[in-house]
């Protein structure tokens, strides 16, 4: 075991806050750093303010929708909510707290000192509170926020004919700059990944023996760089039709709506993997350890992570069935085979799973929180990409349950696990374990009791982005329990963050490789230094860590 | 280092433009017996005259990179600068092509400018055009003041046979917005 002498100037991780220096030079340092684990300290601190943000816009929903014919905010308010909700949620929640756990942990994972570009990297970063900061400027707007949903679609994001906005004002001009903005941020973020693991890899670190949760970085940030610049085309131009004149969604001067779609989409189906494979990628990293036996398969599980990559860009028109202008059947179909590398990642999980001691730690049970969630966000995608039932759940609350089931259990289960498996590598201490579990139960309440009764109602044709709904449509009690599960989501937020601020200071010191595992972050001290190793241990299988803790294993092959 | 993360940039920008182009095939196709519409077209001496200055231009930074390799400073520096002043030629050249268009930008200032409903000039056919031209421009007028910084860079002897990864990452950037060019010019002006 390494200790490591905690001096002030290579303060690294969460913790580290409480040096005594002066406040300036703290704040002067944490500004201009390029350190990778200080960047991704950055970027879950911001992360975590516009989740507070997009939790009170959902709030203010689930206020207005509890009861029927509630007049709580008006209809421009309402559509602005959920607009900047899925605005915010989407791209300055998830994509940023992925961007934390990457930035922490991939340098780590391979044995490097730091991230392939520092300097791009604190830029990547700084572009997220810009991109943050334009968006939310809208609220200060005449006319306020975008209020056309996060999709966007001509016309209704476009300008009529005779050049008058459906949406007036600049709010949706300020929202494709903050997409740009942030999609910039995520592109140069995922450039970084992709130089880092191909170039820095510690040596005897060959491609098959780097950890799952990399893999998974790794995977995403080619989908990234191959999907976001569509949209910021896309956008581009929707920005050209509203500022400057052009037609390129309007039928009237030759444009075509459904090429906006097929543009938004393209985009848009690979961003769920975006924000859904480095999750995957976490639970794999937590279930073997927690498991006390090695991830079953771990090249099918790279091997599946790949088709679920390239899979998912073909798959993007499943969004457009009921427009009538596409091939129902060849993306119904493509998208069914989606299921088939999910189900080996399934799989992978549950084999892995078997046999195994397991050990319900906090961090485990948000991993199988995550499975039993995702299961359900995926048996439902298999309803909606059935081309003939879309036709009748298409646009109706069954959808909104079906992504919340998905990004939910990716964004809140997926992403709590991996802060209480990390928080000791990042902080030196250990998060409080009953909270923890306090805080999964009611989690896991909150998201079902939210969840379950959208998919009931929306079964029942209660349509998406409606403001309100009538007493006789009977929708009323769906709702009324949906709003009630908000206030459990919201207080395991409120309780997660409790956690890390007391645990942060007072938590229990974890030490360097609290969980006993295997992957090689957990070789280095906790915090790690500045420079992150001060040695490594040697590399012959993607277990490092554990081969050098565990000789007698290794030596009856028994791991 | 700076090579492969520029190779994976050039990755996303391809993408970037693959959608313009895609949409311009598109609606070309929507608009099949109106494309470009009646009375539009697009003369192609000048951008063929700017389509050789930029495959010049691409063969001079390729001769600043194989400069570069063998230490020859002076053969770097002339070669950059020709580069440069190939790029400003060719902007020259869009500049001339933007200020001769018919396509009025502040159009919706009293109203929709003529044509609209009729679906030409501006309507979806001008609007792709120059889109996808003044795109292109920018990634010109940004491969000019990269490589003015590396000329200046290259007269302050900043590189070397050992150290000159900036400079080829320059010299990739530059070739595909040449590339770029040559698909923008075949399905502009020749395809059409
Ligand atoms: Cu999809």
């Amino acid at each position: 075991m390494t200790t490591h002498t905690f001096t002030p100037d290579q303060s690294p991780g969460v913790g580290a806050v409480r040096v005594t220096r002066p406040y300036r030079a703290v704040f002067l340092d944490w500004i201009t750093t390029t350190d990778h684990k200080k960047i991704g300290t950055m970027y879950a601190i911001a992360a975590s303010v516009f989740f507070l943000i997009g939790g009170i816009l959902a709030g203010i929903m689930r206020i207005q929708l509890a009861i029927p014919e509630n007049d709580f905010v008006t209809r421009d308010v309402f559509n602005q909510s959920f607009t900047m909700h899925g605005t915010i949620m989407v791209f300055l929640f998830l994509m940023p707290m992925l961007a934390a756990l990457g930035n922490w942990m991939v340098p780590l994972q391979v044995g490097a000192a730091d991230m392939a570009y520092p300097k791009v990297n604190a830029l990547a970063f700084w572009m997220i509170p810009l991109g943050g900061t334009v968006l939310l400027l809208s609220y200060l707007m005449p006319n306020g926020p975008h209020a056309g949903s996060w999709v966007s679609y001509p016309p209704l994001a476009d300008v009529s004919e005779s050049g008058t906005a459906f949406l007036p004002g600049h709010g949706v001009d300020l929202w494709i700059g903050a997409i740009a903005i942030l999609g910039i941020s995520s592109t140069l973020g995922s450039i970084n990944f992709i130089v880092t693991v191909y170039k820095m890899r510690a040596p005897g670190m060959t491609m098959l023996r780097v950890p799952i949760f990399t893999w998974t970085v790794i995977v995403q940030s080619f989908l990234a760089i191959f999907s976001l610049p569509v949209v910021t085309a896309g956008l581009a131009m929707l920005w050209i039709s509203r500022n400057l004149g052009g037609r390129f969604f309007d039928p009237s001067a030759g444009g075509d709506p459904i090429l906006y779609q097929h543009i938004f989409w393209y985009f848009g189906h690979p961003e769920v993997y975006i924000l859904v494979l480095p999750v995957m990628g976490v639970v794999s990293e937590i279930i073997p350890v927690f498991s006390r036996k090695p991830l079953f398969g771990y090249k099918a599980f790279i091997f599946a992570t790949l088709s679920i990559a390239a899979l998912g860009t073909m798959v993007w028109a499943h969004h457009m069935f009921t427009t009538g202008a596409i091939q129902v059947h060849f993306f119904a179909f493509t998208s069914f085979l989606i299921s088939v590398p999910t189900g080996v990642k399934m799989f992978n999980w549950t084999a892995t799973m078997y046999k195994g001691k397991i050990e319900f730690t906090s961090a485990m049970l948000f991993a199988l929180g995550f499975l039993m969630m995702f299961l359900i966000g995926g048996i439902t995608g298999v309803f909606n990409a059935t081309g003939g039932l879309d036709f009748s759940l298409h646009d109706t609350y069954f959808v909104v349950s079906h992504f919340h089931y998905v990004l939910v259990s990716a964004a809140l289960f997926g992403l709590f696990a991996g802060f209480y498996y990390w928080f000791p590598k990042m902080s030196g201490r250990m998060l409080n374990e009953t909270v923890g579990k306090v805080q999964f139960v009611l989690l896991f309440l909150g998201v079902n009791f939210t969840f379950l009764p959208q998919m009931l109602v929306g079964l029942d044709g209660m349509p998406r982005r409606i403001p309100t709904y009538t007493e006789e449509e009977g929708w009323g009690l769906g709702n009324l329990i949906s709003s009630y599960g908000y206030i459990l989501i919201a207080l395991a937020a409120i309780l997660f963050l409790l956690n890390v601020l007391l645990s942060m200071r007072r938590g229990k010191i974890s030490g360097d490789n609290p969980w006993d595992a295997y992957a090689l972050e957990w070789a280095t001290s906790s915090p790690p230094p500045y420079y992150n190793f001060d040695r490594l241990p040697l590399i012959r299988s993607e277990r490092p860590v554990f081969d050098e803790n565990h000789p007698e294993a290794v030596a009856t092959g028994d791991h | 280092m700076t090579v492969m993360g520029t190779v994976i940039f050039l990755a996303s920008e391809v993408m970037f433009f693959a959608t313009l182009l895609g949409s311009y095939y598109t609606l070309r196709a929507v608009n099949a017996d109106s494309w470009p519409p009646e009375g539009i077209e697009p003369e192609w001496p000048l951008p063929l005259l700017m389509t050789a200055t930029l495959l010049v231009s691409s063969v001079s930074i390729h001769g600043a990179v194989w400069a570069v390799r063998r230490d020859n400073r002076t053969v770097l520096t002339s070669a950059l600068a020709i580069t440069v002043l190939l790029g400003v030629m060719f902007m020259v050249g869009e500049i001339f092509e933007f200020s001769i268009a018919e396509f009025d930008f502040e159009g919706w200032k009293d109203g929709p400018p003529k044509g609209v409903a009729e679906g030409i000039v501006p309507g979806a056919y001008g609007s792709m055009f120059w889109t996808i031209l003044a795109f292109h421009g920018l990634h010109v007028s940004g491969g000019i003041i990269l490589n003015s910084y590396i000329l200046f860079s290259a007269l302050n002897g900043r590189f070397s046979s050992k150290n000159y990864q900036v400079l080829e990452s320059a010299s990739y950037y530059w070739h595909f917005v040449d590339v770029v060019w040559l698909i923008v010019f075949v399905t502009l002006y020749v395809v059409k």
